[in-house]
């Protein structure tokens, strides 16, 4: 007998509201229908009506986790539109505070993973250790997050030359944490055997679906638009692109862990290959044209889509979030899986909308319903977790 | 597969049904008629092997221009495929059979622009609230004049009262 | 003792809610339950059920979807319970205030009892905001 058991459109562990409904017999989920829309605010058609400079304070508010992508990704398509380089200065001040952004979304990922399979404590330690980042932020940028640092043409503030030691100094000791962090959870066979198979999204699925970011590279698809489409400053440092085989939910966490050493290695560069100069090009009008811009965000490829007709604000502004692709990849990673898998798997994918609230049981038959209490879905994730633990420590289980 | 050789092939398979345009050496506009828009989609996809990304809309009087966006990253350059279809009523094959990965971008289109997508598997809105009105789609050009956005701002204390509202009185228990 | 070790001392349960915020201001408000700001220390704890708690903190502009589940969740609150309402956003729609799909700011529909503004709050803006609800209790 096929139940139905929605999730959402509020749950504790996630900020933003989704709605899963899933299908189970049993145990077992056979089919996910998603609906999302709840943080639908209109800001494509609220772009329409600001000023081309006004923009990105707009769009910095579209994500708060990764607020540097959307107003990045606009500027690109403006300068695409007008086909001009910014100044070499500003070109290493994006890329900088973009892979700052990039470190502390991945380390925020990691800790609500943690939380959720029930390790409280990476939880507690992976925010422990984001703290100096977005002091150094806050001392760069002026905001802890949403920064208001990029323009068309350029950049809105100088890096002052006072805080470069200090931001050296706290990454050196980011790599320790990170490295003290990657071999704490990649090495616990209670994490192998919870996440290791679950939620896999194969490769080919990845290509149909249009899969970005950590999500497609876990699975063995090799894009990474920091290398395929180079803006600004990263065709100008090395750095490497971390793929996986399998595609579960072990690698998606493997893939964004090994990012911020790459992160760290790329601001280390631009901070050494910075020279001074102007940080901001004139620009008096935006001509009537297309443009087109891409950005590697944390959670995968970000495009805006800009059309001007020669006025003071953008005639059409598309802005498409990558989770609006990864999302969509939940109705190939989850069926199959159990009830207690299916939020860790929606969660993997870093959704960039999230859920909380309850857990509802629909049986399709009788039509009546029954809610299981808030949080319950973490609980019940917890609870899968404890008795692998005590399989493990009862010597039933090998690693 | 280089540009050169992409936008020949193009040319070849589909002659004068299709114009290419090249604005710079990252971006290339194919504009296709409607006939022949998922033919070409597919072939972009399936034959030159790019990948697929998403797509966009844009609104004009005679009708509503769709394109898609297709990345060939080894090349470094982004191929965009557009239609226009025209008003009343457009109408445009779905792809969404043969890429799944489009199937929530052609049901924004129709939610926002009401350009409908004949065989596509499940076409209703992906962000409507359930709280809004059955025939409205906001982003047309003839609704949007109607709606909030383009109320201009310098009107007086009445306005922003209306639209930010009045807080209610009484405190809670 | 003082009036604030006091207020502190009741140790209010918090549960969060989002009703289409860009997520900044939840993030904060789960930076404050970490080592550096650590809240729990004085009894404040983020709770899963609207029935276990003292504090409704309410974040982002509005939005009709949200709406009627929002009414629903004030109903169930138990009384006495203490509404804040969380960022520019909540405070007045903040930058979306012309959206389409924008009903307005939450105190059109519920009373609220205090505001923190900011885009987002600080963590310390955000402690002493909570304070400051508690104390006039």
């Amino acid at each position: 007998m096929v139940k139905k058991v929605p999730i959402g459109p509020y749950h504790p562990i996630l900020e933003e509201p989704e709605f899963f409904e899933l299908h189970v017999d049993g145990e077992r989920v056979i089919d996910i229908d998603i609906t999302i829309g709840w943080s639908h605010r209109g800001i494509e058609l609220l772009s329409e009506h600001k000023t081309w400079d006004q923009v990105p304070f707009l769009v910095e508010r579209v994500c708060g986790i990764c607020s540097a992508s959307h107003p990045f990704a606009y500027v690109k398509a403006v300068d695409d539109l007008l086909g001009i380089e910014v100044p070499l200065r500003a070109q290493y001040i994006r890329v900088i505070v973009a892979e700052l952004e990039r470190i502390h979304s991945h380390l925020l990922w990691t800790g609500l993973a943690g939380h959720f399979i029930g390790y409280n404590t990476v939880f507690m330690w992976t925010w422990k250790y984001r703290e100096p980042l977005l002091d150094v932020i806050e001392a760069i940028t002026g905001n802890r997050n949403h920064y208001a640092t990029y323009r068309v043409g350029g950049v809105r503030r100088d890096i002052p030359q006072e805080e470069i030691p200090n931001t050296l100094k706290m990454l050196d000791q980011l790599e320790k944490n990170n490295d003290m962090l990657t071999k704490a959870i990649l090495d616990d066979p209670v994490i192998h055997a919870r996440t290791k198979g679950i939620g896999v999204l194969p490769t080919d699925k990845c290509r149909l679906y249009g899969a970005l970011g950590p999500t497609a590279r876990a699975g063995g698809y090799n894009i990474d638009s920091r290398r395929d489409h180079p803006i600004d400053a990263y065709d100008k440092v090395d750095f490497n692109v971390i793929v996986c085989e399998n595609g579960d939910v072990f690698d998606k966490a493997v893939v964004r862990q090994l990012e911020n050493f790459e992160s760290i290695k790329i601001i280390r560069q631009c901070l050494k290959q910075m020279e001074p100069g102007d940080i901001c090009a004139e620009i008096h009008e935006i001509p009537p044209g297309e443009g087109i811009g891409v950005y590697e965000a944390p959670r995968g490829e970000v495009l805006h889509y800009v059309r001007s007709d020669g006025g003071n604000t953008p005639l059409r502004h598309k802005i498409r979030a990558p989770s609006f692709n990864n999302i969509l990849t939940n109705e190939v990673s989850v069926p199959g899986s159990t009830i207690a898998d299916a939020g860790l798997i929606t969660a993997a994918v870093d959704p960039c909308y999230s859920c909380t609230e309850r857990v509802g049981v629909v049986d399709r038959n009788d039509g009546g319903r029954w809610f299981l209490a808030e949080g319950d879905l973490i609980r019940l994730s917890q609870e899968k977790t404890e008795e692998i633990r005590k399989r493990f420590a009862r010597g039933t289980e090998s690693t | 597969m280089e540009r050169e050789e992409v936008k020949q092939k193009i040319s070849e398979k589909f002659g004068d049904r299709v114009r290419i345009a090249e604005r710079s050496p990252k971006r290339v506009y194919v504009y296709a008629e409607n006939d022949v828009w998922v033919d070409l989609a597919a072939f972009v996809f399936n034959d030159l092997d790019a990948r697929f990304d998403t797509g966009a809309a844009v609104d004009d009087k005679d009708g509503v221009e769709v394109m898609f966006f297709f990345p060939f990253d080894a090349e470094h350059y982004y191929l965009t495929v557009k239609t226009f279809a025209k008003k009343p009523k457009p109408m445009l094959d779905s792809i969404s059979n043969i890429i799944p990965g489009a199937k929530w971008i052609e049901r924004e289109i129709f939610e926002m622009y009401e350009v409908t997508f004949r065989n596509h598997p499940d076409l209703r809105p992906v962000l409507r609230a359930d709280t809004r009105p059955v025939d409205y789609y906001p982003a047309k050009r003839e609704v949007k004049d109607e709606h909030e956005t383009a109320r201009k701002r310098d009107d007086g204390t009445e306005r922003a009262d209306e639209v930010a509202g009045k807080p209610l009185e009484g405190k809670n228990p | 003792m003082s009036l604030t070790l006091k207020a502190l001392k009741k140790s209010p349960w918090v549960f969060h809610v989002n009703t289409g915020a860009c997520n900044n201001c939840d993030i904060e408000i789960l930076d404050c339950l970490t080592p550096r700001f650590d809240v729990e220390r004085f009894g404040i704890i983020l709770v899963g059920s609207i029935r276990h708690a003292d504090v409704l903190l309410i974040s982002g502009p509005v939005t009709k979807n949200c709406l009627p589940r929002i009414k629903r969740l004030y109903e169930q609150a138990p009384k006495p319970i203490k509404v804040v309402a969380f960022g520019a956003c909540g405070c007045k729609c903040g930058i979306f205030r012309d959206g389409y799909n924008i009903v307005g700011p939450i105190d059109k529909y519920i009373p609220v009892d205090a505001y923190i503004p900011g885009c987002p709050p600080k963590p310390e803006t955000i402690i002493s905001g909570i304070v400051k609800v508690l104390s006039a209790l």
